[in-house]
């Protein structure tokens, strides 16, 4: 196994490679979350609509850490993703600077627990989930969830955590694989 | 705003976000966002139409939240003052729901306080300039952004490609997202070889392509932004 500790070029190259893909990803979540949010507008039930697409902002960050398995990858490339985002025109400005950190905590979390060494399918959900968690402990302040009824945040937070393994953990494990085997991570993973 | 050092005008943004994020006070939140949004007026080159559009998103939001707060808050009296559909509506969740929403008109201001000013590019000379974050990173990152409108191409061509074979796939589907990490793959080697190979060291001691400038003026935005929010915050 060719993992190193040490960061190369290409593999900073890689994490903004992958950011500003996953980035370009998210805008289009924007805007599908904006207009399904729209639609839930009368209801009251916006943040909801938002939930179940809410995974697809820890994909960045599960992804690469399957693919350089290296301490700080998840972290920081979630926030960078999460800079490339501002740019783009997102929603909470310099601000998703501490949801990408926290997110990637959550994430960086689980893999440090398996010392880098395991990404199977069920290490990645967990992944997913702990973002999920660690992101909406953050959210009940920065979106003041917490000043809504726990009847609203009960059905919120699971949705959440379905959507964090889904995303992060299932799609993101299923296209590493597909990239392994397709032999295109040799020169990033090692030969495994 | 649009000559104000990049790095110092993300930290104050991002100290008065955290701030604001756990103050409930919807004065303060009307307040910022007026403030960001004079700031971002009074610079020059300002992509208006970009701007609006985003400003128009962003209340739209607001509104989403506004009805939840109103409609699901968890602070309800007696005070009853109408009815939606299920819900009684209180004074009490009418402030949450002011709260909630005066809040995200905050953030968006400041975000595009941030966005519509800063060019990407010193950005992120001035987090290396400023912040000694490590070049290997700042012109790795910057290498790859400068592919955004590529690979903006390359979402499309990739959609148009699977929808041409007749494939279903949604405008979030793996099948489209498959090809474009591919990609990322292959150029991430070419690139990080053609930076080395033209010489790129990233421990080597740097001479300064683009200074970006940090002045008293700086400072004084970071320190006058900072300090009107904390004072917003006790007296208002």
């Amino acid at each position: 196994m060719a993992f190193t500790k040490e960061w190369r070029l290409k593999d900073t190259v890689l994490i903004g490679l992958v950011a500003v893909a996953f980035a370009v990803v998210y805008l289009a979540a924007v805007y599908i979350g904006v207009f399904i949010s729209t639609l839930a507008t009368p209801l009251g039930l916006a943040p909801l609509a938002n939930e179940p697409i809410c995974g697809i902002w820890f994909m960045a960050a599960t992804f690469i850490a399957f693919v350089l398995r290296k301490p700080g990858a998840a972290v920081i490339t979630n926030i960078l993703a999460a800079l490339i985002e501002v740019f783009l025109g997102s929603f909470y400005g310099p601000l998703v600077f501490v949801d990408g950190l926290v997110a990637g905590l959550g994430a960086e979390l689980v893999f440090a627990l398996y010392g880098y060494k395991n990404f199977n399918l069920a290490v990645m959900c967990m992944a997913g989930l702990a973002s999920a968690v660690t992101s909406f402990t953050w959210e009940l302040y920065r979106s003041g969830f917490i000043e809504l009824s726990w009847k609203f945040l009960i059905i919120m937070f699971p949705v959440r955590c379905v959507s964090g393994m889904f995303f992060a953990g299932f799609i993101c494990s299923k296209l590493g694989n597909s990239l392994r085997s397709a032999g295109l991570l040799r020169s990033f993973m090692g030969n495994v | 705003m649009e000559r104000l050092n990049p790095a110092y005008k993300f930290l104050t943004i991002l100290i008065v976000g955290i701030i604001l994020s756990f103050s409930f006070n919807i004065r303060v939140n009307f307040g910022v966002f007026l403030l960001s949004v004079l700031m971002t007026l009074s610079s020059r080159n300002l992509e208006y139409k970009k701007f609006f559009f985003w400003l128009s998103v962003f209340a739209l939001c607001a509104l989403g939240f506004f009805m939840t707060g109103l409609l699901f808050s968890k602070n309800i009296d007696s005070s009853e003052i109408g009815n939606w559909g299920f819900a009684t509506i209180s004074v009490s969740s009418l402030e949450t729901a002011l709260r909630l929403s005066s809040r995200i008109l905050a953030f968006g201001s400041l975000a595009l306080l941030f966005s519509m000013t800063t060019r990407p590019s010193s950005f992120f000379h001035s987090l290396r300039q400023q912040f000694k974050i490590p070049a290997k990173f700042t012109y790795g990152v910057l290498a790859a952004y400068g592919f955004l409108p590529t690979i903006k191409n390359e979402y499309v061509l990739v959609r148009a490609a699977v929808s041409v074979r007749g494939v279903k796939a949604g405008p979030l589907s793996p099948r489209l997202l498959y090809p474009m990490l591919v990609r990322s793959f292959r150029r991430a080697e070419n690139v990080a070889m053609a930076m080395e190979s033209r010489g790129f060291n990233p421990k080597a001691e740097r001479g300064e392509a683009f200074p970006v400038p940090l002045g008293p003026v700086d400072i004084l935005f970071s320190a006058s932004f900072v300090a009107a929010v904390v004072f917003g915050l006790i007296f208002l």
